[in-house]
C-alpha cells in the first residue's frame, strides 16, 4: 500500500462522505417540512369537518340563520364564533368567513401562517344554509 | 485500500441518493394530497351551490331524475332546470352530470370545468322536496374536459 493510494483513498472517502452528509441534511429538512405541511393540512381538515358537523347539528339550527334577513342567510357572527370555538387549543389555523358575491352562502377560508420555504397551506369552501336544511327550519320557526 | 474506499463511497452516495428520493416522494405525496383536497373543496362548493339553487320553484325538480327535467318542467311550474344544471362557484364553473332521486335521498354527480368529477348523496326531506344534508364527496377519475363548457 503506497502513500499515494492512502492519500487518494482518503480524498475519495472524505469527498463522498461530505457529499452524502449534505444530501442527508437536505433530505432531513425536506422530510421535516413535509411532516409540518401534513400536520397543518390535518388541522385544516379537522377544522373543516368540525364546522360541517356543527352546521348539521341542532345546536347550529337555532343560531346560525340571520332571522332579520328574508332570504335565508347565515348570521356571520354565529359562523365566526362557531369556527373559533371549534379550533383546537394552540391551533395555528386562521379562519375567515366572507359572503359569496352571488349571495349563495358564505365562504370559509382556512389557512396556516406562512413559514419560510414552505408553500402556503389553505382551504376554501362554500357553505350554504340550504345544504343543511336550515332554510326549511327557519321558515317553520318564523 | 483504494477498492475499499471506492466501495464505501459508492455505498454512501447510493444510500444518500435513496434517502433523497424518499424525501422527494414524501414531498410529492403531500403536494398531491393538497391538490386533491383543493379539488374536493371545489366539488363540495359546487354541491352546496346546487343545494342553494334547489329551493323555491326549483325544489320541485328534486323529485325527478335530471334526465326527465325537460319533460316534467311543465309539472313544476315556474321552475328553471338551467338553475340546477350548472353555475360558477368561486370563479370555477361547474355543471351537473346527473341527479337521481330515491325515497329519502338522491345521488348528485357534478363536474368542474377542469374535468374533476365528484358524487354526493343528498338527504332529502320525505315530506317536501328539500335538501337536508350532503354526504362527503366521492372523488371520481378526471373526465376529459368537454369543449365549450
Amino acid at each position: 500500500m503506497s502513500l499515494l493510494e492512502v492519500v487518494v483513498s482518503s480524498v475519495v472517502l472524505a469527498t463522498s462522505s461530505s457529499a452524502a452528509l449534505g444530501v442527508w441534511n437536505q433530505a432531513a429538512t425536506e422530510v421535516q417540512r413535509a411532516t409540518q405541511l401534513d400536520a397543518l393540512a390535518l388541522q385544516l381538515e379537522t377544522a373543516r369537518i368540525s364546522t360541517e358537523r356543527w352546521l348539521q347539528s341542532d345546536a347550529a339550527a337555532s343560531v346560525v340563520i340571520d332571522s332579520s334577513s328574508p332570504d335565508c342567510r347565515f348570521n356571520p357572527e354565529a359562523l365566526e364564533a362557531a369556527v373559533a370555538e371549534r379550533l383546537p387549543l394552540g391551533s395555528e389555523v386562521i379562519s375567515r368567513w366572507s359572503a359569496d358575491p352571488q349571495g349563495l352562502g358564505h365562504w370559509l377560508e382556512l389557512s396556516a401562517p406562512s413559514q419560510p420555504a414552505m408553500p402556503p397551506v389553505m382551504r376554501r369552501l362554500l357553505f350554504t344554509p340550504a345544504a343543511y336544511g336550515l332554510c326549511k327550519q327557519a321558515e317553520v320557526r318564523s | 485500500m483504494l477498492p475499499l474506499a471506492l466501495t464505501a463511497s459508492a455505498v454512501l452516495l447510493l444510500g444518500s441518493a435513496s434517502l433523497h428520493t424518499l424525501s422527494l416522494q414524501k414531498r410529492l405525496r403531500v403536494h398531491a394530497s393538497s391538490q386533491r383536497e383543493q379539488g374536493a373543496d371545489q366539488l363540495r362548493s359546487a354541491a352546496q351551490a346546487f343545494a342553494a339553487a334547489a329551493r323555491g320553484e326549483e325544489a320541485c325538480l328534486l323529485k325527478w331524475s335530471s334526465l326527465d327535467w325537460p319533460a316534467v318542467v311543465h309539472g313544476c311550474s315556474g321552475s328553471a332546470p338551467s338553475q340546477l344544471s350548472g353555475g360558477v362557484v368561486g370563479e370555477m364553473p361547474w355543471s351537473l352530470l346527473d341527479w337521481q332521486p330515491f325515497t329519502e335521498s338522491g345521488q348528485l354527480k357534478v363536474q368542474l370545468a377542469d374535468g374533476r368529477t365528484g358524487s354526493f348523496r343528498l338527504s332529502l326531506d320525505p315530506l317536501a322536496p328539500a335538501v337536508l344534508g350532503i354526504s362527503e364527496v366521492q372523488l371520481q377519475a378526471r373526465a376529459p374536459q368537454v369543449e365549450g363548457e
